[in-house]
């Protein structure tokens, strides 16, 4: 059996980079941010790569890095931002364009959510990953990923309520 | 309305437009060789830093190991000197090769010029006046001295002696180190007119007494074999007993 090299690692992101960079702009809310974290994530594959199972797809591997630099990152910048703001920032008011576009209004909301109930979301709805499967890829019980896939959902529900109530939907 | 499927939809249209650049690869790689180029970096300025710090104390260790040898006195020590200006005094093994550079407890080393910097095997240094450092033994000096000129060592049948002299404003301190076996008592290192006063320097018994010619002088035996003789004439008689103590063997 033979073992990843450098050419596999160039083939791996031609070929998956653009569904990986997707992932991580859901991950971080910003384009700028997603292509430094997902870089930073491939640099942590790439030192590993050698030793990877040229049998098995890296990709789950590659994206477990993914959502563990998310979360991280985002825990750092949260505390960053309350080591640095001396008074809670102000509540980002619903803009009236926003409000009328549901779909617009779930991405700023999902944006809001946790790291990790974000990191289910994206995990179950956008890479269609079983639970057991999201449990896996983020290290937690299936009962974990279940709880926090409802608490994510039912919060998303009840701000795009609160949002989309003014303008009777 | 079904929120799992309009959040799909929102994701897909969020992300629609984003796209792996070309050189994604290319860019990993080379953020990889700069990580691989900082770590280095960092782990050969630490070891760098490691062996800056280990290598001081060996090469003071080393550096001082030759110049307590040269002064440790063997069997034959006292005749295998070589007649010269510079030898530095003998100095007992049991003392810490450091011990004869630092200053003595209490005493500061006061050179004689500014910017001269005692020879660390003991012989005096010339400075930039030309004038001879004091050597590294002799730890404390009063202001306003310096050297009358280069230590001289001279052997006298069994014996070998350095003296080393400095003059100045503050008067006049001569300091002899006496090697030989025939050293049974500091009175036997000089004559002592009138009654000797009895005293210690560094806890060794020593004897002081002042001469005819208005200075002052004390001796006490460093160990068996090496004796020594300070003598202190003008302001600095009053500084003798200090100059005494700073003279580490």
């Amino acid at each position: 059996m033979g073992r990843r090299n450098d050419e596999s690692f160039t083939e791996f992101v031609v070929e998956r980079g653009t569904a990986l960079t997707r992932t991580a702009a859901l991950l971080c809310g910003a384009r700028q941010d997603a292509e430094d974290l997902l870089q930073a994530a491939l640099e942590k594959a790439y030192r590993h790569w050698g030793r990877l199972d040229p049998e098995t797809d890296p990709e789950p591997y590659v994206r477990r890095i993914l959502v563990n630099l998310a979360i991280s990152r985002s825990r750092r910048w949260k505390v960053l931002r309350e080591i640095h703001m001396a008074r809670p920032p102000d509540e980002p008011v619903a803009s009236p364009v926003h409000a009328v576009e549901l779909r617009g209004t779930l991405m700023d909301e999902l944006r809001k959510l946790g790291p990790r109930q974000r990191a289910v979301l994206v995990l179950r709805f956008w890479e269609d990953l079983s639970e057991a499967e999201t449990a896996r890829v983020l290290g937690c019980s299936v009962g974990t990923v279940k709880s926090q896939a409802s608490r994510g959902l039912a919060r998303l529900r009840e701000r795009l309520d609160t949002n989309m109530a003014p303008l009777g939907r | 309305m079904d929120l799992e499927s309009e959040l799909r939809e929102a994701m897909a249209e969020h992300t629609a437009e984003a796209s792996a650049p070309a050189s994604l690869a290319a860019a990993v790689r080379h953020r990889h060789r700069r990580r691989v180029a900082r770590i280095r970096t960092t782990v050969g300025i630490a070891a760098v830093a490691v062996v800056a710090i280990a290598a001081v104390p060996s090469y003071r260790s080393m550096n001082a190991g030759p110049v307590s040898s040269s002064r440790t006195p063997t069997s034959t020590g006292a005749a295998a000197v070589p007649p010269g200006p510079e030898k530095p005094p003998a100095s007992g093994p049991a003392r810490p090769p450091h011990s004869t550079d630092g200053p003595g407890a209490g005493s500061s080393r006061q050179p004689t010029a500014p910017g001269t910097t005692p020879g660390r095997n003991g012989g005096p240094l010339p400075t930039a006046g030309g004038r001879p450092a004091p050597p590294a033994w002799v730890t404390y000096l009063p202001s306003g001295l310096s050297a009358a000129g280069p230590c001289r060592t001279e052997r006298s049948g069994r014996e070998t002696s350095t003296t080393c002299r400095w003059r100045g404003a503050s008067g006049s301190v001569e300091v002899r180190v006496v090697r030989g076996m025939g050293l049974d008592g500091p009175e036997s290192l000089a004559t002592f007119p009138g009654v000797p006063k009895p005293t210690t320097v560094r806890g060794r018994r020593a004897v002081m007494s002042d001469r005819p010619d208005s200075g002052r002088q004390v001796a006490w035996l460093d160990r068996p074999g090496v004796g020594v003789l300070v003598v202190a004439g003008g302001a600095a008689r009053d500084r003798l007993l200090q100059i005494a103590e700073g003279v580490r063997l």
